[in-house]
């Protein structure tokens, strides 16, 4: 079953690689269809730019962590090593960086991430049942567990379907962030805070049920140091308003 | 002369555009949604024809996954700088630019080559 690959004839598509593709263009087309029912202030030209800083942002920072990740690759660094390696926090924090480095550089003030929210909690969702299809192969697998939920990916062991319990806990976040706006009108740029905020938060208490490179010393695995960083970046941001 | 309406500014009707040449006139939009789904069935043709030459029991000479999605990545961007340097066609350089990157992005990483060479 793992890794699932979808067969037409006698060609083979990864199921991993489909649900990528699938995620990016669904999250597209939900960003368009929003943005067609809302009010944005950025213009498409602006809206172009920021798309650009938060890819070539996401590229360096899902690379670099992701290398951080597997030390042992550093032994035989080359640009396969370099661009094998991906991590959707090092993409997120990343991209963050390359939209308020481009904002800052067009002179957009506004915020820009409120009408990605929803997209982007889509796209994580379809592109984690393609982490979970790839079983061991991803890197993404959970710890053992003996729980009767766990999923055994094809080596004997019955393993945390962590990716899953990500799409549970992002459909969960999308459902509480609808449910209070239809409450109450969030202010700007609120919706992809609390995204971030919720989304590293979970992925901090996650990482300690995946079978992960420790910093030594610190117990801790680089993407938890990287979230830490990004829960300093939000405090900093909520002093700067206060 | 009673009668004659002479039109001015503060009698034109306020939604009326008023044109000026020398200003420059919004670039149309580059189809991003289009270039970045070509791109997207490029990798995915390229991805199913990868295993036929070996199912068909012939010596498979396709060139590896990372170097097709390095090449096409690399096109993308180049045609992009190029674009950069027209005005009429920068807003098309950006959508070309951020299509090298999201290949670069998706391409590796996945199944299709970190499974390759690291299991």
């Amino acid at each position: 079953m793992y890794p699932f690959d979808f067969h037409i004839g006698a060609a083979k598509l990864s199921g991993h690689l489909m649900f990528e593709m699938l995620s990016y263009t669904l999250g597209y087309r939900l960003y368009v269809w929003q943005r067609a029912r809302s009010r944005d202030l950025i213009s498409d030209d602006g809206r172009m730019w920021i798309f650009l800083g938060a890819a070539l942002g996401a590229f360096l920072g899902s690379h670099i962590l992701g290398v951080l990740e597997h030390p042992d690759y550093l032994k035989h660094f080359n640009i396969q090593v370099w661009m094998g390696q991906k991590t959707i926090i090092g993409g997120l924090l990343g991209g963050l960086i390359g939209v308020e480095l481009t904002k800052k550089q067009i002179g957009v003030r506004t915020s820009s991430g409120d009408l990605m929210t929803y997209p982007l909690i889509f796209a994580l969702a379809l592109g984690r049942i393609g982490c979970h299809l790839a079983g061991l192969t991803d890197g993404t697998h959970g710890k053992p567990s003996s729980l009767p939920w766990a999923v055994d990916f094809g080596d004997g062991i019955p393993r945390h379907p962590v990716n899953l319990y990500e799409v549970a806990f992002l459909l969960l976040l999308a459902g509480i962030l609808y449910w209070r706006e239809k409450q109450d009108a969030l202010s700007n740029g609120m919706r992809f805070k609390i995204f971030m905020i919720a989304y590293l938060s979970w992925r901090f208490l996650l990482e300690f049920i995946k079978p992960v490179w420790l910093v030594p010393g610190l117990g801790l695995s680089s993407i938890q140091l990287a979230i830490i960083a990004g829960w300093g970046y939000y405090f900093w941001d909520w002093r700067r308003y206060k | 002369m009673p009668g004659k309406t002479i039109s001015t500014p503060s009698n034109l009707p306020m939604n009326e555009p008023l044109l000026d040449e020398s200003e420059p006139q919004p670039q149309p939009v580059a189809p991003l949604g289009k270039v970045v789904l070509v791109n997207f069935l490029i990798i995915l043709l390229y991805s199913a024809l990868q295993n036929l030459p070996a199912n068909w029991g012939i010596k498979q000479h396709l060139m590896p996954p990372f170097l097709f999605i390095l090449l096409q990545m690399f096109a993308n961007i180049v045609l992009g700088v190029v674009f950069l340097f027209l005005p009429k066609y920068r807003s098309l350089a950006s959508v070309l630019i951020f299509s090298g990157v999201l290949i670069g992005l998706i391409g590796y990483g996945t199944c299709m080559v970190g499974y390759l060479f690291f299991s």
